[in-house]
């Protein structure tokens, strides 16, 4: 400092003159300082499909730019490989995302192992007052709110209107539709513990979880009350296929298949077909049990705890569930939107098929956990590989139906 | 900072010098600005060749899993021994199909579709349907001769797809089966691979199928990054098409790059800017600071101040000017002084002690003004010397009233004489006043026989009213009466006369002023500091005629 002001005082020697100085370097310091945000960015990872993933980017973008200028960067990655990044990123401390949209399943774990950040209580509000009070609910994890819900999922029965006249009160009765030749009366899908496990608890008369130790009980029961819509061989190997949802809608579709339980993701194929259908709540097994209440699971944005600008990751979160922007991201990802309102009004006036979905949303239960969904998948794996070894290798009314083209 | 805006020459020197050094940085830097942009124009178009090698492998890497998918699958059909499009088939070709990351695949004999399936996110949109058998001929002709191909499908509406073919399996032609998967294009491929100020394109035969990141407006996409881009062919596909990758910088990737440097050059040419102006602030300083001396040493003069002289800076035209202005003083001051000369000679014309009196007086008054400028009770300037020394000079200068005899009068004077020789202050106030630019002299005359304790005359002034120039002069002239021979006394010892000073100190003399002249005395005594003493006007006066004051 001294070489300095020895040589500002070989210039100058009045001190009303030195004054000056100052002021021009803090003229010419704050207008070379106004650093534009350009290399700011918002880094949103998710397991969306590519399709979906530009619609977010399309969603995102704009908002984070009407928010605070910055870019936004969309990294899509296979289901596994975000699963295992967003753990990781626990052990490691930081992982250079800041929004993930995640299932609602994740939830748990990722809050207990402090990954991402509480929504503030002001954004829980504006969440109350305008999204879906049980998509709500499946974003608290002990009584904290910690994730913004983008959409629902939740399966339910779709049914061949003019194959089915009415709504059926329990799945056994389509097996004793008059079908034309060919057409099997139903396909559910029990790879997926999500619906089996409500399934089997209904099939012994529980309206919520299923004991363990009933499992081998209710699993007799439920195949026995199933057996007059799946038969005793074909149809169930087809039901305990993993990749079932896409063969049902395409058998659905050509009318070789009356009803089937899915999920909104078969939407858009069924109204390309022309095919009559409407959707209801899962009925249960049977007419004197009660009706079984399917898992539903939600997609949720979540916010890295080491973001470092978790306000506008946040907003971006909340303008996901609340705004407009959710029934967009819906409509590209065939899931259910979680806005309420006006809004979701005239979407069900627009796509009153969704309506059935709402309705068996209303009726499902929380997906539990992701620990508790491993040790179901495990257990249910099991049980399955027996049915599966215990079926009859043909089956004369449904062998048929399988085997026309 | 109002005074900063006053029009000066120095401020205009300093504009005009901040004026050109902006100039030349602007300069400067608009040619640095043209080198920075071709370097980052040279960077960006490696940035851009680097992201085109990236995307380009990526989508490399789709069309080789789809052909590798392809072929795993048609494999696995190979083993079946019919394939009929049963639900069975299907279910197989479903679980295929997961085991792949493509989104549909279609079995086909030589004239239909016996079966489809696909993935019900990505793969159920119609568009993605193959239309069999392959419209391009090349592509049917290399099908039917059994090599595997892989083709665009681009519909007219919805997104394109990348389809690869292969005969499973031939015998009759009932019997061949053609196994084609579909991969859906989205420019989501190029995702991770380009910088966040690039933009990348998918496009075949000239028209684009995608970008990434998505362009969020309508608009025709090279419009929205004009400038830089590069594309290379990623793939010749059996349909004779190329697929192309083109990656282009975004709106604001130069800007983003140059701006740092922007910036750099912004700070420095302020930096500059704040150099120049004080550079330029002090060069005018400089080479005005004669100039100002000259506005400074004028309007002194103006005000009488005629011993001004201008310090000799430089040796140039204002250094020349500076001395032509001294020795234009040194002139008007000689023609002054030439006149309290002669008035000085007219008193000492009137009697013959009086000369020596004068230059005594004079000499010591100075003496004294100095020890009390030593002391801290006063600060002079040469104005005020100068007056002070014109005031000794001249402080009897109203004698010239008197006649000689009353003023030569060995006896007692009379009442007539003495009321003569009391008037005396004012009429030498009034020769001094008359002269101009003397008025302080004039007044320090008038004072001159005021005594400190309010005895004195003309106008009986008392302690501060009396000015301290009048008070020196008083007590300096009696110190001098009393050491030398009057008409009407005689020479008193040195001692005495100190004793008889401080005696009178507080009622005629101010006893401040008293033990400076002692002091002052005492010196000249000893010899100390006599030739310093005196300013040397009298001297100068008296030997003008011989030897006249120059500029220099």
């Amino acid at each position: 400092m001294r070489p300095l002001s020895a040589l500002v005082r070989l210039f100058y020697r009045s001190p009303e003159e030195l004054s000056r100085l100052p002021l021009l370097f803090l003229l010419s310091l704050s207008v070379s300082c106004q650093v534009p945000t350009a290399d700011v960015k918002l880094t949103v990872v998710t397991a969306l499909p590519p399709s979906v993933a530009i619609t977010l980017y399309r969603q995102i973008s704009p908002l984070a730019q009407k928010l605070a200028k910055v870019n936004v960067e969309i990294i899509p990655l296979p289901e596994f490989t975000l699963k295992e990044t967003i753990m990781a990123t626990a052990a490691v401390g930081a992982w250079p995302w800041d929004l993930a949209i995640v299932p609602s399943s994740w939830l748990r774990v990722l809050a207990r192992q402090q990954v991402i950040l509480e929504v503030p209580g002001h954004h829980v509000q504006q969440m109350e007052e305008a999204t879906a009070l049980p998509a709500l609910l499946g974003m608290q994890v002990d009584g904290r709110t910690m994730a913004y819900p983008i959409a629902a999922d939740v399966v339910a029965l779709i049914f061949n209107a003019s194959l089915v006249p009415k709504e059926p009160s329990c799945l056994a009765e389509l097996g004793h539709l008059s079908l034309p030749p060919g057409t099997m009366p139903l396909a559910l899908n029990l790879t997926e513990y999500s619906l089996a496990l409500p399934l089997l608890a209904s099939a012994v008369g529980a309206t919520t979880t299923l004991e363990e130790s009933k499992l081998s009980e209710a699993l007799a029961a439920l195949r026995q009350q199933l057996s007059p819509a799946l038969g005793h061989g074909e149809t169930w190997k087809l039901c305990l296929e993993p990749q079932a949802e896409a063969v049902f809608a395409q058998l659905f579709a050509e009318q070789r298949l009356a009803a089937f339980v899915g999920s909104p993701k078969v939407l858009g194929v069924l109204a390309a077909s022309k095919v009559p259908f409407r959707v209801v709540p899962v009925p249960p097994p049977c007419p004197n049990c009660p009706a079984p209440r399917p898992w539903a699971s939600f997609l949720t944005a979540v916010v890295n705890v080491a973001c470092p600008y978790p306000d506008l990751a946040q907003r971006v979160g909340l303008e996901l569930a609340i705004h407009q922007e959710n029934l967009a991201m819906n409509l590209a990802m065939r899931t259910l939107p979680v806005l309420a309102g006006d809004e979701s009004a005239k979407l069900l006036g627009d796509f009153p098929e969704l309506f059935g979905f709402y309705r068996a949303l209303a009726a499902a239960q929380l997906t539990p956990g992701l620990k508790e969904e491993l040790e179901y998948e495990k257990r249910w794996a099991k049980e399955l590989g027996e049915i599966l070894l215990s079926l009859p290798t043909t089956n004369s009314r449904t062998s048929n139906a399988l085997r026309k083209r | 900072m109002k005074k900063w805006f006053t029009p000066s020459l120095r401020r205009y020197l300093t504009l005009s010098h901040t004026l050109t050094v902006l100039t030349l940085a602007l300069g400067m830097g608009a040619v640095a600005m043209g080198v920075v942009w071709s370097r980052a124009r040279t960077l960006q178009e490696g940035i851009l060749s680097q992201a085109e090698s990236l995307a380009a492998e990526k989508v490399l890497e789709h069309i080789r899993r789809l052909e590798a998918a392809r072929d795993g699958l048609a494999m696995e059909l190979a083993f079946r021994p019919s394939f009929s499009g049963s639900t069975e088939d299907l279910l197989f070709l479903h679980r295929v199909l997961s085991y792949t990351d493509i989104d549909r695949l279609e079995v086909f004999n030589s004239r239909r579709l016996l079966a489809q399936a696909y993935n019900l996110e990505t793969g159920g949109a119609a568009e993605l349907a193959t239309p069999w058998f392959p419209q391009n001929p090349q592509v049917a002709a290399l099908l039917l001769a059994g090599r595997p191909v892989t083709w665009l499908h681009k519909p007219q509406r919805g997104m394109a797809s990348l389809k690869s073919a292969v005969k499973v399996r031939e015998a009759t032609e009932e019997e061949s089966i053609f196994l084609v998967a579909t991969l859906a294009v989205t420019p989501s491929w190029l995702a991770g691979a380009l910088p966040s100020t690039t933009v990348g394109f998918l496009r075949v035969g000239g028209s684009i199928l995608g970008s990434w990141p998505p362009l969020l407006t309508e608009e025709q996409p090279f419009t929205l990054v004009k400038g830089l881009n590069t594309s290379r062919v990623v793939a010749r596909l059996n349909d004779d098409s190329s697929l192309e990758v083109v990656v282009a910088s975004g709106k604001g990737a130069m800007a983003s790059l140059l701006w740092p440097m922007i910036r750099g050059g912004i700070l420095i040419t302020l930096a500059s800017l704040v150099l120049a102006f004080l550079l330029g602030e002090t060069l005018a300083r400089r080479i005005l600071a004669p100039l100002h001396d000259l506005l400074e040493g004028t309007a002194a003069m103006a005000r009488g101040h005629l011993s001004v002289r201008l310090p000799i800076r430089r040796k140039d035209e204002l250094g020349a000017l500076a001395r032509e202005f001294n020795r234009m003083a040194d002139e008007l001051r000689t023609t002054y002084l030439g006149v309290i000369a002669t008035l000085a000679e007219v008193v000492e014309a009137k009697s013959a002690y009086t000369r020596e009196h004068i230059e005594r007086v004079e000499r010591l008054t100075m003496a004294t003004a100095n020890i009390l400028e030593k002391r801290g009770w006063t600060k002079w300037s040469s104005h005020q010397k100068f007056i002070l020394s014109v005031a000794a000079i001249l402080h009897d200068v109203g004698k010239i009233s008197i006649g000689n005899d009353i003023l030569n009068k060995a006896g007692p004077l009379t009442t007539g004489e003495r009321s003569e020789i009391l008037s005396h202050p004012e009429v030498g106030a009034k020769i001094v006043e008359r002269m101009g630019k003397l008025d302080r002299a004039a007044e320090i005359i008038r004072a001159c026989h005021e005594h400190y304790d309010g005895s004195g005359y003309p106008r009986g002034l008392k302690g501060q009213e009396i000015p301290l120039e009048a008070r020196i002069i008083l007590a300096v002239d009696a110190f001098d009466a009393m050491t030398q021979v009057r008409p009407y006394s005689k020479a008193r010892p040195w001692e005495e006369a100190v004793a008889e000073l401080r005696a009178q100190a507080g009622k005629q003399f101010d006893p401040v002023v008293v033990e400076a002249l002692i002091e002052a005395a005492s010196r000249e005594l000893r010899g100390e500091g006599a030739a310093t003493t005196s300013s040397g006007f009298y001297q100068v006066l008296t030997e003008s005629d011989e030897k006249a004051p120059t500029a220099s």
